[in-house]
């Protein structure tokens, strides 16, 4: 896993033949199952194996930092469906090398991690092959330089996530969890692919890159903007669980801490706010666009924060504080300026850096102490040091503590607002400021309750946890290797700032970008709202105890379970129409499809199409032709009002001749003899049976229904009676029979009807035969099965699994 | 004018038909099928009267000369000639299932668990699916337990 030399053909303007892309993709998708098959459990460190691939992946990713931070990138493509304008076409940029950095570096902790965690259950070969194929679908989701390419990279992550929430099988929270998540990505994603044929469709390209070196008016100009934006937003707000989707997120903490801190936290979650990044550049100048992500990113910023209070289990207060995050990138991501794209990329690497820890943190303080209820923990700073320092590292850049990286990222948000302010927007600028404020005292506010109550304080508020088996130090290691990276960062910035941030920055903002970002700007006005925030988390961590009352007597809205709500209400529509339209009795099964062909009878004749019968009303019938039907229709008439059964059964008969004289009549002496016979053996058939059934005494339908079955049979006889004008017509299409007709002597035949059915048809036929021969073997076993009679229930019956 | 007389048979055996399946006698049900059966083909066949002509058979194979206008159409006949064949299957298969159930109706344990699903309520009909093949298990599991039994003894 060499780099290549930046030098060597990789360069923007010759085509870069390689598949380094590609291969490192099948590398993690492969690796996964093979580690599997190795059965990973059985060795106490096999997480430092499994971190291989992973870390081979970052290293050859920072190897392209260089050459990708001047503006060198690699595409490789690879047709897939010409027609579609699917192709798997790769690309590394500046936004995809960032996102991938941030992807390989945490999937290489977790991987270390996540050996440690499982603890030789047997399960772990299964977490790596569904962690290694999600980590190889979200780099290709970052990689994908085609839409839809992504699309089916997307869903990968989905499926991948679905499975690692559902890890647990016997837990129902974590399959309800899991079938939440999948629904409400998925609709999200399907949403999203309605957007990307829109925008493929304004672009006349599916590619990423073409369709982002378009101008933007292309799109914001378009008819079709604006459904084509709200289903590509409602793709990225479901997925990066945005309100009032985000109930989604919490419920996904059921799957292993790993998955977790990986998947929900680092990763997954940000594909939304990462598709946001990648289409800024075509779709930001719009004000919708504005108003949609500032909105929606300002209430899930809001709304996540506040929830976090709400709740003592670790990993459901950091699930929150996610979501808040999520918010505030998103938030972030509706501005068209530079700064607010700083502000979102350091907030991206910033909040992967110290949640995925904190997430890490949680499942250890779980793994040792077999709690994450925060009541029940105290001074676990004291029996874990380690551990302790890597929670109170991470906790203190959450709280946006000065020097801390989460502090840069607060800066730069503050920041923001303080330009808009200036830049003449006053109510937007200080509407964003004081929410910012609040969400930034909140969040200092769960940073302190978690150090102060899990790691700090002497006496927890519930019967204290006990920690069974104290974590080795190398289960911390990973997550203090992460937390000392993003702790180490803030004090090189200059040597990172125009290669790590500047590159994404510039991907976004489709423009170079030159950065100087500092810890320390001396007694600013951000510096002083920042310690304010601060104060005021400080004020609520001291009130906790009230926030807390205040929060649980407030009215519990909850989206889970309206979403449950909403499948259950889906259930019962499907059970109530299927008792409706097919469960009841037969005839109302059978009313239905009947009425509903009749309808389109009356429906036909609203259109006046009777004018475009085309009948030839001059075809005077013989005398017979008018005789027989009549009799026919008496003798039907005769079948409707019969008192006794032989005597329905003989003007069955009668109508059974009558037709087949009508065959003789007009020249298909074949069907006549065919009904001749036929008909013979059906009453014969009748007879013999009906003789046998003793007769019932069915009561007589109540007089509405004899009512509603007679109007119902009207209606089905004015279908009929239409149908059979149209079909009395002349043919609106040449005839298929003409063909028949002269080409039966090629077929060695001579009478035509007999050559369609063997030979021009033959497999139609063949289809009757079959029918037939179901028939009698169904009957056979029917009239066989009639020797076997039940037995009397109660005489001789003995309990069947007593035994 | 033959378009009308045609029209009014199907249109009066079509209606006929349907009333006597809404019934709740299995055996007006069974002609009811029989009677929708010359409904449907003498609608198809609807298609080829307006041109009266020839049966479709080429006599003299040898001195056919490709004059097919003095043939009726074809096409529906074989079409029909198909369905009369299915059609007697089916009433055959259905006139079996009504024997069989009229056997199981005579054996008189079996009379309150296999009802007349048609006679029922559609409310209560719905959960007489169920009950409808529990005589079955019973049979089934019946026989099963039987058989070691008897080797037993």
């Amino acid at each position: 896993m060499k780099p290549p030399t930046s030098g060597g053909g990789v360069t923007c303007e010759l085509p870069y033949n390689g598949s380094m892309l590609t291969n490192l993709l099948a590398l993690l998708a492969v690796s996964g199952p093979i580690l599997w098959l190795l059965r990973p459990h059985r060795w106490r460190h096999a997480g430092w194996l499994a971190a291989v691939a992973p870390a081979a992946v970052t290293a050859w990713l920072l190897g392209q930092l260089g050459p990708v931070s001047q503006g060198i990138t690699l595409n490789e493509h690879y047709s897939w469906s010409q027609a579609l304008g699917l192709a798997l076409d790769l690309r590394l940029d500046g936004l995809g090398l960032f996102f991938g950095l941030i992807i390989a570096g945490m999937g290489t902790a977790i991987a270390v991690y996540a050996g440690y965690y499982f603890e030789k259950a047997s399960t772990l070969g299964r977490f790596y092959a569904l962690l290694f194929l999600f980590m190889a679908s979200m780099l290709g989701l970052v990689w994908a330089d085609n839409l839809l390419a992504l699309f089916v990279f997307w869903e990968g992550t989905s499926i991948t996530s679905y499975l690692l929430i559902s890890f647990k099988l016997t837990d129902s929270n974590a399959l309800e969890g899991a079938r939440r998540a999948l629904v409400v990505t998925g609709i999200g994603a399907l949403a999203m692919l309605g957007g990307f044929v829109l925008l493929g469709q304004m672009a006349g390209t599916y590619s990423i890159s073409g369709l982002l070196a378009l101008p933007p008016n292309t799109f914001t100009g378009h008819a079709l903007f604006v459904p084509m934006l709200g289903l590509v937003l409602l793709g990225a707000f479901t997925k990066s669980a945005q309100f009032p989707f985000h109930f989604w997120l919490p419920g996904a903490m059921a799957a292993p801490t790993p998955a977790s801190a990986y998947l929900h936290s680092a990763t997954m979650v940000k594909a939304g706010v990462y598709l946001l990044a990648r289409l800024h550049p075509a779709l930001a100048e719009s004000p919708l666009w504005f108003w949609a992500l500032f909105s929606v990113g300002g209430i899930t910023m809001l709304l996540g924060a506040v929830i976090a209070l709400r709740h003592y289990d670790l990993k459901a207060i950091l699930a929150y504080a996610t979501v808040s995050q999520l918010g505030v990138l998103v938030m972030l991501l509706a501005f068209d300026v530079k700064l607010a794209t700083v502000a979102a990329v350091v907030g991206i690497l910033a909040h992967a850096l110290y949640k995925g820890p904190l997430f890490m943190v949680a499942g250890i303080v779980d793994h040792a102490t077999g709690t994450r209820d925060i009541r029940k923990l105290a001074g676990l700073a004291r029996s874990l040091p380690l551990v302790g320092a890597a929670a109170i590292l991470a906790a203190i850049s959450m709280a946006g503590l000065i020097p801390t990286f989460g502090f840069l990222a607060k800066e730069l948000l503050l920041e923001n607002f303080f330009a808009l302010i200036e830049s003449g927007q006053t109510q937007l600028g200080w509407a964003g400021l004081a929410a910012t404020v609040i969400a930034g005292a909140l969040f200092v506010a769960y940073s302190l309750i978690i150090l102060w109550e899990a790691f700090l304080r002497r006496k927890p508020a519930l019967k204290a946890a006990k920690i069974e088996h104290a974590p080795s130090a190398l289960f911390v290691l990973p997550v203090l290797a992460l937390t000392l990276v993003g702790a180490a960062i803030p004090f090189f910035l200059t040597a990172i700032e125009n290669t790590l941030f500047a590159v994404p920055v510039a991907a976004i903002t489709a423009a170079p970008a030159e950065l100087h970002l500092a810890l320390w700007h001396g007694w600013t006005p951000i510096f002083l709202t920042s310690l304010l925030a601060i104060a005021l988390g400080a004020l609520i961590f001291t009130q906790r105890e009230r926030v807390r009352k205040l929060f649980a007597s407030g009215i519990q809205v909850s989206g889970a379970r309206a979403f449950d709500g909403l499948v259950d209400g889906l259930y019962a529509l499907a059970g109530w129409s299927t008792r409706t339209l097919q469960g009841s009795s037969f005839p109302t099964q059978i009313s239905i499809p009947l009425l509903a062909a009749a309808g389109v009878v009356i429906y036909a004749v609203s259109l006046n199409l009777v004018a475009d019968l085309r009948i030839d009303w001059n075809a005077v019938p013989t005398f017979y032709e008018v005789v027989l039907p009549t009799l026919a229709i008496v003798a039907t008439l005769a079948i409707a009002r019969a008192q006794s059964r032989l005597s329905a059964i003989i003007s069955l008969g009668l109508v059974g001749v009558v037709v087949l004289l009508i065959y003789v009549f007009f020249s298909a002496p074949d069907l006549a003899l065919t009904q001749f016979l036929v008909e013979v053996l059906t009453l014969v058939l009748l007879v013999l049976v009906f003789y046998r059934i003793p007769h019932h005494a069915y009561p007589k339908q109540p007089k509405h229904r004899s009512m509603k079955y007679l109007l119902i049979s009207l209606a089905v006889g004015v279908w009929g009676f239409g149908m059979a004008l149209v079909a009395a017509g002349e043919p609106l299409f040449p005839l298929i029979s003409d063909f028949f007709s002269l080409n039966a002597t090629a077929a060695h035949g001579g009478n035509i009807v007999n050559v369609i059915l063997v030979d021009f048809r033959g497999f139609d036929t063949l289809g009757e035969i079959t029918v037939m021969v179901v028939a009698a073997l169904g009957g056979y076993a029917l009239l066989r099965a009639s020797r076997m009679r039940p037995i009397k229930a109660e005489e001789d019956f003995e309990e069947p699994y007593d035994a | 004018m033959i378009a009308l007389v045609f029209a009014t048979l199907v249109a009066v055996l079509m209606a006929s038909a349907t009333y006597l399946l809404l019934q709740r006698n299995p055996v007006r049900m069974v002609i009811g099928l029989g009677l929708f059966t010359h409904a449907v083909n003498l609608l198809v066949f609807g298609t080829s009267v307006s041109h009266r002509g020839q049966p479709p058979i080429i006599v003299d194979k040898a001195a056919f000369n490709g004059d097919i206008s003095q043939f009726v159409d074809p096409l529906p006949q074989a079409l029909i000639l198909t369905a009369i064949v299915i059609s007697f299957g089916i009433v055959a298969f259905l006139i079996a299932l009504l024997h069989r159930r009229n056997s199981l109706e005579a054996v008189e344990s079996c009379t309150d668990r296999v009802d007349d699903p048609f006679a029922m309520e559609p409310a209560a009909a719905l959960e007489a699916v169920d009950e409808d093949y529990e005589w079955l298990e019973d049979v089934v599991l019946k026989r099963e337990l039987r058989k070691p039994k008897r080797t037993r003894r």
